[in-house]
């Protein structure tokens, strides 16, 4: 039932996407209209990963399309409607990706004020567009799908510029202050009910406060050499709901109410090597949540303070290089720990005068399953360009370990194999 | 004979350098580039074109916009892309699309022929382009001259 509303969605939301791209291509023909559509199918054979992959699935695809116009020589404005199906995630129901007006008032300094796509890292502001690179998935060690909806656009406003500097290369820049895009409806409301599976938490609400990311990206005087990186902040990165009522953890500590305050910092470092058809990339990512957990008893009973530090760390290198206009190939290795401290899954806590009031000094961390502390991935990719429009693409992944956060059900987790497959195919079309 | 041997090592080095650029001269120079009579501009560096074609630059020095076009012409734009730019063709569309998806900027626009990109040129404002050094250029356009710094 949920799958054919889903479905349903889809269509009705492609439908309407075409009829409004038919409407204004005759109103108007200094309006560039561009857009994809794109159907994937992912197969594991063990464990769920973004889906119900075990039984393999399609509940895997993404629509965009989007109208710009130049107002003047300085000024444009434009918006992209999107569009995605990834397991529970996305449902296809139609958001708007990016909306702004863009002024540049010199190649040096510009100012755009709208809904603008976040910059982090190479991938995190192209990461929907799969005709942008060769592989199906931006690496999941430094691009996890946990962060996609949070980390898509902001709701604000952005500086950014170019400038040469002569013999030493040249720089860009953007700098980005706005409201990230979280709420009880994105992605990131499953994935964080997954990370605290062991509250049986149910997400009730989300909020977020203003929010920084500053980018930069330094094109070497050495050929072909580009590095950059993004440091980002997020505020009050906040939600509570219910726990419990699975006779688990919470019920033991007969805990019913949950609210959590997050402060997340991070950056991305990345170097990219051109060489012709060939380039090397490599990219590092950390990123850090101070989070307070108030966890509320019954009957106003006060229950608890705890704060928890946890700092995710990814990373990948990456070679791809393109044969021909039809084929090119990319491999790709890459681990992600989602708490540095702890990347063998045999971590203690350490001792603090917090520890001590819970009884946490010295104490093993939980995992269900130690392999839950990494995912160390090796993936081939394989990109078929049919012709300017058209691409077709093919992967596979080995994973060792399932340290990765996912809204797809997984039960809870005893089941999980530490050594798995991953499959996916994809057709894309854009215009 | 340990120097004989350096000396030689370095000569051949050299004489395979110096035969790559000569190709890749040859290679550039294939290429003319046309811009609007009305521009104030007759002489740019190869970095200030590669910006010009990549989005960086926006204006020309006289402050007026900068509008390039493409040629579809796929060995003339190969050889164009992979001398100027420095990218490969398939590097190049990636880098406007990016642009184009995120909002940032729009894809260039492409022409058939080297007389639609030379007309183009002609009736645009701050207008840019590029063909064949066998292309019958005219008097319409003026010729803008790259030079290495």
């Amino acid at each position: 039932m949920a799958l054919q509303k889903r479905t349903l969605n889809f269509l009705l939301t492609a439908a309407a996407i075409i009829f409004l791209c038919a409407c204004t291509a005759y109103a108007d023909d200094k309006v560039d209209i561009h857009g994809f559509i794109s159907q994937g199918y992912l197969k594991t054979d063990h464990n769920n990963y973004m889906a119900e992959t075990k039984d393999g699935s399609f509940q895997f695809n993404e629509l965009g399309l989007n109208f710009a116009t130049d107002l003047s020589d300085k000024l444009r404005i434009g918006l992209q409607f999107f569009a995605r199906d990834l397991g529970e995630d996305g449902n296809d129901d139609l958001v708007l990706d990016w909306a702004f007006a863009d002024y540049k008032w010199r190649d040096f300094l510009g100012f755009r004020v709208g809904r603008i796509k976040t910059p982090f890292g190479y991938y995190n502001a192209i990461r929907d567009f799969d005709m942008l690179r060769t592989s199906i998935f931006a690496p999941q060690s430094v691009y996890p799908e946990m962060l996609r909806d949070a980390f898509s656009f902001m709701k604000g406003v952005s500086f950014y510029g170019y400038v040469s500097m002569g013999t030493w290369g040249s720089i860009s820049y953007n700098y980005l202050a706005g409201l990230p895009n979280v709420s009880k409806d994105t992605g990131y409301r499953g994935a964080t009910e997954d990370f605290w599976l062991f509250y049986n938490l149910q997400v009730k609400e989300m909020t977020v406060d203003l929010s920084h990311a500053f980018d930069c990206q330094w094109e070497t005087p050495l050929p072909g050499v580009l590095i950059g990186g993004t440091f980002y902040v997020i505020n009050n990165l906040y939600a509570e709901g219910t726990v419990g009522g699975d006779g688990g953890y919470a019920d033991y500590k007969k805990l019913t109410y949950f609210k959590k305050f997050n402060d997340m910092t991070g950056y991305a470092l990345f170097l990219r090597y051109t060489m012709g058809s060939a380039i090397f990339s490599n990219e590092f990512w950390e990123n850090k949540t101070e989070t307070i957990i108030d966890a509320v008893r019954t009957y106003d009973d006060p229950g608890f303070l705890k704060a928890v530090d946890l700092t995710n760390q990814g990373w990948y290198v990456s070679l791809s290089y393109r044969f021909n206009e039809i084929f090119e190939a990319e491999y790709c290795y890459s681990e992600f720990f989602p708490d540095k401290t702890n990347k063998n899954g045999k971590g203690f806590y350490p001792a603090n005068d917090l520890g001590e009031v819970l009884g946490l000094n010295g104490v093993k961390k939980q995992l269900i399953n130690e392999f839950e502390a990494w995912k160390k991935t090796s993936t081939f990719s394989f990109r078929f360009d049919i012709n300017e429009f058209w691409l077709f693409k093919l992967e596979t992944a080995y994973n060792d370990g399932f340290g990765d956060y996912t809204s797809a059900d997984n039960g809870d987790h005893k089941n999980l194999k530490r050594y798995w497959w991953l499959y996916a195919a994809k057709v894309t079309y854009n215009f | 004979m340990k120097f004989q041997k350096r000396r030689l090592s370095f000569f051949h080095l050299t004489a395979v350098m110096m035969l790559i650029l000569t190709a890749f001269s040859a290679y550039a120079n294939d290429i003319v580039f046309v811009i609007n009579k009305d521009v104030k501009t007759d002489k740019v560096t190869r970095e200030e074109l590669r910006d010009m074609f990549l989005g960086n630059i926006s204006v020309w020095p006289d402050q007026q916009k900068v509008n390039f076009v493409t040629l579809g012409d796929p060995e003339t734009h190969k050889t164009f892309v992979r001398a100027y730019i420095r990218k490969t063709e398939s590097q190049f569309q990636a880098w406007w699309k990016r642009r184009l998806f995120t909002g940032t900027g729009k894809v260039p626009l492409k022409f058939k022929s080297e007389q639609d990109v030379i007309d183009y040129v002609a009736r645009t404002e701050g207008g840019l382009g590029y063909v064949s050094s066998k292309a019958a250029i005219g008097g319409t356009v003026k010729i803008l001259t790259v030079t290495d710094n």
